[in-house]
């Protein structure tokens, strides 16, 4: 399994990594968009407007051979305040956003359930692995991978949120030495399911 | 009708009031940087945005604009006011 930049990816793969980001953020999706193909839409204009954070060069693809078998994204609080800042200027853009009054409450209300890292901090905010590629060890690998990049960068900590109800993934974070900083539920939302995000640390 | 700047100027320090004092600020001038100076971060903007409307019955949408202008204040104002007719 190699890393390969997000920016040096074939179209197919591309195509591939993005369904990976849908499947790392599909909670948050779940409670802000009308549809997962908004969702997918998002993601796409986020990722022409140079504003994802799964964009170059945060995003990561993990490829075996030509397939990308999971993706991971994490960049610095410094670099995420700042594409936070563009992606809502982008949001502006969004056909959606027009379309749907609603939209940006609900931005706001997730937002509440997001951390804050520092200039120091590294943020990991997106990782997924292919459903059937899952048990052979790869989610460690990515950590160590991302752990030692962001020792490499001089950061000090390794911050993240994962979705409450994904116990797989609570336990990997945990098995590698995260701590638990809490549970933060955004407000209800109607016909919409409910949003919990665990907040977890690493000290490097 | 047409809205004038100082309206929305008025109408932004109004909203901004909280943010204002804890960064420090006292005068929205017409070339502070609104993200620079602290007082909004990518949600503050969203809120700005939609309370604006709101209050102004304006639809802002981008369209060809510069959205750099969204982080001036005078760059903010003039994107509501060009939007009443």
């Amino acid at each position: 399994m190699s890393a390969v930049d997000v920016g040096q990816l074939a179209p197919a793969q591309l195509a591939a990594y993005l369904d990976l980001e849908h499947e790392a953020s599909a909670p948050y999706s779940a409670y802000v968009f009308a549809s997962p193909d908004v969702a997918k839409a998002w993601s796409r204009h986020q990722l022409t407007s140079g504003a994802a954070e799964f964009g170059p060069p945060h995003g990561r693809a993990y490829v075996e051979g030509e397939s990308v078998v999971a993706m991971a994204a994490w960049l610095n609080g410094a670099e995420l305040k700042r594409l936070r800042m563009k992606a809502t200027l982008a949001l502006l853009k969004f056909p959606a956003f027009g379309e749907d009054r609603t939209l940006g409450d609900r931005i706001r209300a997730a937002s509440s359930t997001l951390l804050s890292p520092g200039p120091e901090d590294m943020y990991l905010s997106r990782v997924a692995v292919d459903p059937n590629q899952r048990g052979q060890g790869r989610g460690r690998a990515i950590l160590d991978d991302l752990a030692s990049s962001a020792r490499s960068r001089g950061c000090q900590r390794l911050l993240l949120e994962v979705a409450e109800d994904r116990a797989p993934a609570v336990r990997l974070y945990e098995r590698f030495g995260f701590a638990s900083l809490g549970v933060v539920r955004a407000p209800a939302q109607p016909n919409k399911p409910p949003l919990a995000y665990r907040q977890m640390v690493l000290v490097l | 009708m047409k809205i004038s700047a100082a309206a929305v100027k008025a109408f932004m320090k109004r909203q901004l009031a909280t943010e204002m004092t804890e960064n420090g600020v006292t005068e929205l001038r017409d070339d502070l940087n609104l993200v620079d100076s602290g007082l909004l971060d990518s949600i503050g903007l969203l809120q700005l945005v939609m309370s604006v409307q709101e209050e102004f019955k304006v639809e802002i949408e981008l369209g060809e604009v510069d959205p750099e202008l969204f982080t001036t204040v005078a760059g903010f104002a003039s994107i509501v006011t060009d939007r009443s007719v």
